[in-house]
């Protein structure tokens, strides 16, 4: 009972803080806006450009980044529970660096990028699928499967031989686009508009409510592989299937959002630190954390300055560290 | 008996190995020398053949260099492993390569004129310090340095130095510079850096050898080791500061060479079994033979230009490692 108490605040507190964080952000910019200006054109007044302003570029970007960041934060989740490695996160299976050599390609390859908006994150979205595709396929074997430390050890080494492949490629690459891949690898929000949200909506509500539905499943994992198995849950193919779902959420993501690692490590590692093992816990207080965090650091950095882009992925590890280390302090486990 | 022989037979074939690689890589470079010039600037040195002063001067510091640094990161990956019993670590989790950049980064916006070996000074202060913090976060809880604590305060320090160099980066454009130093260049190893730092390498690996038998009980639970009378936080310790000095050194020289920590411990591991007494000689050479084959690779491929050796020991070392882990009857 208390525990359901403890929850209900959190999230409560965290609803709070990313409804104030996302007044701010949407106040904030190279256009700024009066508080009460953007509620007179929430209500419908207010200058053309101030509405375009406010309705076709911040709040689509505000959308994003509060779905990306609970997204990020579950697939981390899920792939700690699923392997019982706290240090687990979908950036390990070469998601990042897949996603990277893709865009890469793709800015030294193709003359007219702009032909079409969604291009450039459907190529990301293919290179993280492709690169997880194969340490999958290396990390299986015909008599036992995939194992936890074998996929992790696996996705570790090729993701650094993915990154090694990019850096080969950087060095083909012009001053610029180098410029743009790198902020894009750290990070940096920047498809923000009401179609990127379209696109991303589908997959990220069937990953999500299938993963939700697997929670007791996921408990099992915490007892250990055999105590799972002896209840009669076919761990295996769960944990597959359950990264699968985790990589594509993390996949889409990426393809949005370039390479936030922080995120997925951080959040699932502060929730079970403060509410305990249960999924039925854990999981949405670590998405409500990630989209916090995103958010957070999305609004400090258009805060400091709205001309040199600080990629949002370092504004997150500047600001979560800290505060995860505090709980790692505090906190009695 | 019988896998005592296949381990010392496996030992002298990667001492053998190591040797030829050392030969060759003190021949071949951009700059062609023959087999007698080296033989020459060996045993009959005459500092007036330009061709012998760039063996003794340049070549054979840089190669030593490559070995020991290759020695050094494999170890401290294997310690790293055992006091956190989590596979995935290395010697990055103390926040050493994060600590080091964080320093070189304040050195390049501050000080871009500063001289190699002040630079690497900064590093090694930079990587002890987040080190410290490391010990420290995870000694302010009463478990005695858990291994999970250790992981996420690792975890948590490495992420805040890297994000605060990477944003100091950005704002004074300098991505491009610090991108070689993050995937390793053994260039600038000269006889003055490796006369003041090697001995430390040297004497942490011979202590990590004696440690080696209390290496193994730290694969046991917390009580088991209590049990049997020993100090864990004594070995944690002593494996820690190790780690420091090994790592802390080599990635101020090389920059933060990834993979040479994580890959190397877990062939040897294949190769030998997991008793740390083999475990650490054979890592010591997998390490020094990977290093040296890479900066090999990496002078030789395209000259005069250098490509980044880190790119070369992932090129090189993941398949490896990737066929191992899959080879039939290994445990992962």
């Amino acid at each position: 009972m208390t525990k359901k108490i403890k929850l209900t605040t959190w999230l409560l507190v965290l609803v709070i803080l990313i409804v104030v964080s996302a007044i701010i952000n949407l106040n904030t910019g190279e256009m700024s806006i009066k508080p009460n200006e953007s509620m007179n054109l929430l209500m419908g007044q207010g200058t053309y450009t101030q509405s375009m302003v406010i309705f076709d570029f911040r709040m689509p970007r505000i959308a994003i980044t509060i779905l990306v960041g609970f997204a990020l934060a579950i697939a981390g989740n899920v792939l700690q529970s699923t392997t019982q490695n706290p240090m687990a996160d979908t950036s390990f299976l070469g998601i990042n660096s897949g996603a990277g050599i893709a865009v890469m390609l793709f800015i030294a390859l193709v003359k007219n990028q702009d032909a079409n908006l969604f291009l450039l994150p459907t190529m990301a979205l293919i290179g993280a699928l492709i690169s997880t595709v194969i340490v999958f396929a290396f990390s299986y074997k015909k008599e036992t499967g995939i194992t936890a430390n074998r996929m992790l050890l696996t996705g570790v080494a090729l993701s650094g031989l993915y990154s090694s492949i990019m850096v080969l490629l950087t060095i083909k690459l012009s001053p610029q686009n180098y410029q743009f891949v790198m902020n894009w690898l750290a990070g940096s929000i920047w498809g923000t508009s009401w179609e990127f949200i379209l696109m991303l909506l589908p997959w990220f509500v069937i990953c999500l409510i299938f993963i939700f539905s697997k929670m007791r499943v996921l408990d099992t994992f915490n007892l250990g592989d055999e105590v799972a198995q002896s209840l009669g849950v076919n761990l295996k193919r769960e944990r597959i299937i359950l990264i699968a779902a985790a990589v594509i959420l993390a996949g889409v993501s990426v393809s949005i959002s370039g390479g936030i690692g922080f995120i997925g490590l951080i959040t699932p590692n502060l929730a079970r630190r403060v509410i305990g093992f249960k999924h039925s816990h854990q999981l949405i207080l670590s998405g409500a954390l990630g989209s916090f965090l995103l958010l957070l650091a999305d609004t400090v950095g258009k805060m400091i300055s709205t001309t040199t882009e600080i990629p949002v992925g370092v504004l997150v590890a500047i600001i979560g560290a800290p505060y995860f280390v505090y709980i790692l302090i505090k906190s009695n486990k | 008996m019988k896998s005592n022989l296949r381990y010392s037979l496996q030992i002298t074939v990667a001492l053998l190995v190591l040797f030829l690689l050392l030969l060759m890589s003190v021949r071949y470079g951009s700059n062609q020398t023959s087999a007698g010039t080296v033989f020459n600037a060996i045993f009959h040195y005459d500092p007036k053949d330009i061709d012998q002063r760039i063996i003794v001067s340049i070549r054979i510091p840089r190669v030593l260099g490559a070995m020991l640094i290759g020695a050094a990161l494999a170890v401290s990956g294997a310690l790293m492993q055992s006091v956190t019993k989590n596979p995935m670590a290395d010697s990055g989790l103390l926040g050493i390569n994060a600590g080091a950049a964080f320093m070189l980064t304040l050195c390049f916006t501050f000080f871009p004129k500063m001289s190699t070996l002040n630079t690497t000074a900064f590093s090694v202060i930079g990587a002890g310090i987040s080190a410290g913090l490391v010990f420290l976060i995870s000694s302010l809880k009463k478990s005695q340095m858990s291994p999970t604590i250790l992981v996420l305060a690792g975890m948590a320090i490495s992420a805040f130095f890297t994000a605060i160099s990477e944003g100091v980066a950005v704002v004074a454009n300098l991505k491009q510079d610090l991108a070689f130093w993050h995937f390793g260049g053994i260039s600038a190893v000269s006889w003055a850096q490796l006369t003041r730092l090697g001995p430390w390498i040297i004497i942490a690996l011979i202590v990590v050898y004696f440690m080696s038998s209390n290496l193994n009980l730290l694969s046991l639970s917390d009580d088991s080791i209590k049990s049997l009378g020993k100090n864990i936080l004594s070995i944690r310790l002593l494996a820690l500061v190790c780690v420091v000095i090994l790592s802390g050194i080599s990635v101020s020289l090389v920059g933060a060479v990834a993979f040479v920590g994580l890959i190397i411990p877990h062939i040897a591991k294949f190769l030998v079994g997991t008793d740390n007494k083999k475990v650490i000689p054979m890592t010591v050479l997998l390490g020094a033979d990977l290093t040296v084959l890479a900066d090999l690779i990496a002078r030789t491929i395209d000259p005069p230009r250098e490509t980044p050796f880190g790119i070369i020991i992932s090129l090189v070392g993941v398949p490896f490692f990737i066929y191992l882990a899959r080879r039939d009857g290994n445990q992962i």
